[in-house]
């Protein structure tokens, strides 16, 4: 790569120009969805076709009438998977841009460090809080009128939650506390705002009445492929930056 | 104890790893993450409130995994 126009004023030649970082996170969030999506299609299609088939015999006995179906379930699987990789490939490139953002600021002694902070941060504030909230549910679960209002809420408990994450690093980094006593006040103010997330927002306004064993079946399989998508993103992100960019003057001795 | 000896045996020559340095966003940077949280929306969580009646095919494609994803659903 050439001189990069777009380098900071500080340093000429930094560590990683933003097309490496970007190429880093696309490139991990595409193995990370398509990884996902492969423990979505083991663990997850049991469950989804087990809601399915109750969604069909609920509506059978209460209207009669089969609704038609937009896509096969082969099409809605295959659907589910390029989901999963189209979602990677964004949340890598969001990845990408905030790990140069904040990367440089973290305590971290390697970029491969400060990619597994961002991704145990980003999957603590993205996937963990809002699910406490709101839990993902199976296709038999959701009524269609509440789905807007629904919407709006889990937007919310997402919003608020990121916004939570970053104000409470902020504080970590700008508190002048003990070594101790930082630890504790960062903890402590995580834990009071996530306790007002929770008890502001309402409850999901829609009753779970499935069987709790199929919802919990398929809310363990949701976390786990979220879970496997943020790992495998943010371990590969980090390794494809091990190497610094050519130009920047550092290397890794071999 | 501390044994320093391990940590010197045991450190890979290869480990010395490159400085994070600070690098300035440039604003295509952010606009790509405001396109990419917007093909996220479209794809995982559209449920008709901003598409109407679009929003009904790609909803049903992606039904699998906007449910493994979390989102709320019909």
């Amino acid at each position: 790569m050439a001189a990069t126009s777009w380098a900071s004023p500080a340093t000429e030649h930094p560590t990683y120009c933003m097309k490496r970082l970007l190429a880093a996170g696309v490139l991990a969030g595409l193995v990370a969805g398509a990884a996902a999506a492969l423990f979505a299609a083991t663990a997850g299609r049991g469950p989804i076709r087990d809601a399915i088939a109750l969604e069909d015999s609920i509506s059978h006995a209460t209207s009669g009438a089969h609704h038609e179906d937009l896509f096969s379930r082969s099409t809605q699987e295959i659907g589910g998977a390029v989901g999963l990789i189209v979602f990677g490939l964004a949340l890598g490139v969001i990845f990408a841009v905030v790990l140069g953002a904040v990367g440089p600021r973290m305590a971290a002694s390697t970029p491969l460090a400060a990619s597994m902070r961002l991704g145990c941060t980003g999957f603590m504030a993205v996937v963990v809080v809002p699910f406490l909230k709101y839990p993902a549910n199976p296709p038999a679960v959701g009524d269609p009128d509440t789905v807007n209002e629904r919407t709006m809420l889990y937007f919310a408990v997402l919003a608020l939650s990121i916004l939570l994450a970053w104000a409470v690093w902020r504080f970590h980094r700008a508190a002048r506390l003990g070594p101790i006593a930082q630890v504790w006040a960062t903890a402590g103010l995580y834990s009071a705002g996530l306790a007002v997330i929770f008890l502001a927002l309402p409850a999901s306004p829609d009753a779970v009445d499935a069987p709790a064993d199929l919802v919990w079946r398929f809310r363990l399989a949701s976390l786990g492929a979220l879970a496997v998508l943020w790992a495998v993103m943010a371990l590969l992100a980090g390794t494809l930056l091990w190497r610094p960019s050519p130009e920047s003057g550092q290397r890794p001795s071999e | 104890m501390c044994d320093t000896a391990f940590m010197e045996t045991h450190a890979l020559p290869a480990t010395a790893a490159p400085a994070f340095d600070k690098i300035d966003i440039p604003v295509w940077a952010w606009a790509l993450v405001a396109l990419a949280a917007a093909v996220s929306y479209f794809v995982m969580l559209e449920n008709g409130a901003v598409l109407s009646t679009a929003a009904g095919t790609l909803h049903e494609f992606f039904h699998d995994g906007r449910h493994f994803v979390g989102v709320p659903c019909h």
